[in-house]
């Protein structure tokens, strides 16, 4: 993505309005920290360790609906609906968009079909993160410990595609070194997430949700107004490739069993997204939820299609960049005055940060929830020393956050890749235990465990890793993958997405593992 | 040494399963509600897919129809509706 501008000097007043978001974020991590420490203020000190992590990782579960829709929105949305998903439009054409407007129901589908069960029962038991859902509801250390586990894993890799992404967009648009614009975004959402906690997420998440509004809108507004209108920009569309106006895409390369794979995994499949069923945990009342819904319905479905339609329709203006990648950088910084370039800039680094500190924070959580205050102290939090659980929330937060920092500085040429394994992998892993949990009675521990392992080894044999993946790794963890791989290669997919096979895998395995255990559930009068 | 008593969720924990309570009638009809706007959307995007393949191209709003219908009109459909959804059913 490099050489789109020069350097700094060549655009102060972009850089200028980089800076000043960045300081925004900061300011406003700083102002969480101090209201989360009023909102602590008079907590009796038996319950303050509980306290805390409540309010460091749900912000009190105080969230009301405009901040619930655009945390939701912010959280979604990534690198890749910015730059990756209008680059693939502006190769394949319209149809790319069509598929990308599948992600319209994503907020309402989540809150409505979700929202008020497991709202509910994480207020009901005391739950704080999805794992800790998944010990209350299964009462397995098994299933707590597998899906902690491939949580961190996948959230790290989704977190280091999203800093190299937008690293390499900040050196695109600057012309600083990669380096540099990580140490300054990423540090930043760090420093901010670590200190403010959930509740610097959330208001971090409201910002920057209008920021990235603001720039979906000025972006097409800016390419309809350089094409000389949308009927213009059509019949320069068709006269480059009339492909590009198909719904499969220019060279068919949209097959329609793929098209409506992602129904699966853009669409029914994000119900057992993690750092979104952490959101349904953490708002104010129904009032919210509702707000919620339709908010965030109508903003991410804007969102999506100002940015996916400027992608496509960006070909007309400038047809000739050698990667799609390229587009969005490109019509940003020809076709808006530099402040307001630096302020889209601004809304795409919003809305990877966004996502990178939502998943920080619910990878912090699960860390101390899930091995110190449930293996170390049994789970009884009111052992904690409060002194201890406050240092060691923001420790962990921090030293997370620097890790994948560190694994950005020398960044892997497999972005796109990582991004979409990690996102396919948190589906097959948590969509059955979440909702069977939350709506099948009979559910039990077995099922999820036999669900949860099933549904990895089939997204990991299915999905064809590439050689310079396999490179990578150590020999023996090489041959254990080329063992799975290999296999389960056999087996047609007939044009699907490998997410389709896996949840289908997933599902029976849950069907079947259920049968096996025969342990009738108790419902013990839990109140808080 | 007597223990403190353990915190409620750990009561849960150590029992066994907590089972989520069960919905209510009104809960049940919302997210049936929410199920079926989902489906009206797929339905309705479909439709737009359809044209497509049977090559409408004609311009509506200065974009292919079968674009305009399943991209356009789909999302501003599923917004109106989804306000009187959750009026109507999630109040």
């Amino acid at each position: 993505m490099s050489g789109v501008v020069r350097s700094v000097a060549d655009n102060p007043a972009l850089f200028l309005a980089v800076c000043l978001y960045l300081g925004l974020m900061l300011g406003i991590g700083l102002w969480s920290r101090r209201l989360s420490r009023g909102a602590l203020a008079g907590t009796r000190p038996e319950g303050k360790a509980g306290r805390f992590m409540e309010e460091y990782f749900l912000a009190g579960r105080g969230m009301g609906g405009v901040t619930l829709a655009m945390s939701i929105v912010t959280t979604y949305t990534s690198a890749s609906s910015f730059i990756g998903g209008p680059g693939v439009a502006y190769t394949l054409g319209l149809g790319w968009v069509l598929l990308a407007m599948i992600q319209v129901p994503t907020t309402f589908l989540t809150l409505g079909v979700m929202g008020r069960r497991l709202s509910a029962y994480s207020r009901r038991t005391g739950a704080v993160t999805i794992s800790d859902f998944l010990r209350k509801r299964y009462a397995s250390p098994t299933l707590v410990m597998l899906t902690s586990l491939f949580m961190i894993v996948f959230f790290m890799a989704v977190m280091l595609a999203q800093f190299i992404g937008g690293a390499r967009l900040f050196e695109a648009a600057t012309g600083l070194p990669y380096a540099v614009g990580l140490m300054l975004f990423g540090l930043t959402v760090v420093v901010y997430t670590t200190i403010g906690g959930f509740r610097a997420v959330i208001l971090t998440d409201l910002v920057q949700g209008f920021i990235m509004l603001f720039a979906a809108v000025a972006l097409l507004w800016g390419v309809v107004y350089a094409g000389g209108g949308l009927g213009v920009i059509t019949e320069k569309l068709a006269a480059i490739d009339p492909g590009l106006l198909e719904p499969t895409g220019a060279g068919g390369r949209i097959p329609l069993p793929f098209l409506f794979s992602f129904w699966i995994l853009v669409g029914l499949g994000v119900l057992g997204l993690p750092q979104d069923a952490q959101k349904c945990m953490a708002y104010r009342d129904d009032n919210s939820m509702r707000k919620g819904m339709i908010v965030g319905t109508v903003v991410i479905g804007f969102i999506l299609l100002c940015t996916h339609l400027s992608g496509a329709l960006g070909r007309a203006v400038i047809p000739d960049l050698p990667a799609g990648d390229l587009i969005i950088p490109t019509l940003t910084l020809r076709l808006l005055p530099p402040f307001l370039a630096g302020l889209f800039l601004a809304g795409v680094l919003s809305a990877i940060m966004s996502t990178v500190s939502s998943m920080l924070i619910i990878s912090s959580a699960t860390l101390l929830r899930d091995l110190y205050v449930e293996w170390r102290l049994d789970g009884d939090e009111s052992r904690a020393d409060p002194r201890f659980i406050r240092i060691s929330s923001i420790g962990i937060t921090a030293v997370l956050g620097l890790a994948v920092f560190g694994l950005a500085l020398r960044p892997p040429d497999l972005l796109v890749w990582i991004n979409l394994f990690a996102f396919g992998g948190l589906e097959a892993v948590f969509l059955w235990p979440v909702v069977l949990g939350l709506y099948w009675r009979k559910a039990n521990a077995a099922g999820a465990i036999a669900s949860v392992c099933v549904g990895v080894v089939c997204f990991m044999g299915f999905t064809p890793v590439p050689e310079n993946v396999l490179a990578l790794l150590p020999q023996w963890l090489a041959a254990a993958v080329a063992a799975v791989d290999n296999p389960l290669r056999l087996i047609p997919l007939y044009g699907t997405h490998p997410i389709v096979p896996s949840l289908l895998a997933a599902g029976a395995a849950f069907y079947f593992g259920n049968r096996l255990q025969r342990t009738r559930p108790v419902e013990p009068p839990v109140t808080r | 040494m007597r223990r403190k008593p353990v915190s409620s969720s750990r009561a849960g924990a150590d029992a066994g399963p907590v089972l989520p309570e069960p919905a209510t009638p009104a809960e049940r009809r919302a997210e049936r509600a929410t199920l079926a706007l989902y489906g009206f959307f797929f339905l309705f995007w479909s439709a737009g897919l359809c044209l497509g393949l049977l090559g409408a191209q004609d311009l509506l709003l200065g974009l292919p129809l079968w674009f305009t219908v399943g991209g356009v009109f789909s999302y501003a459909a599923v917004c109106l509706l989804l306000v009187r959804v959750v009026r109507r059913y999630f109040a």
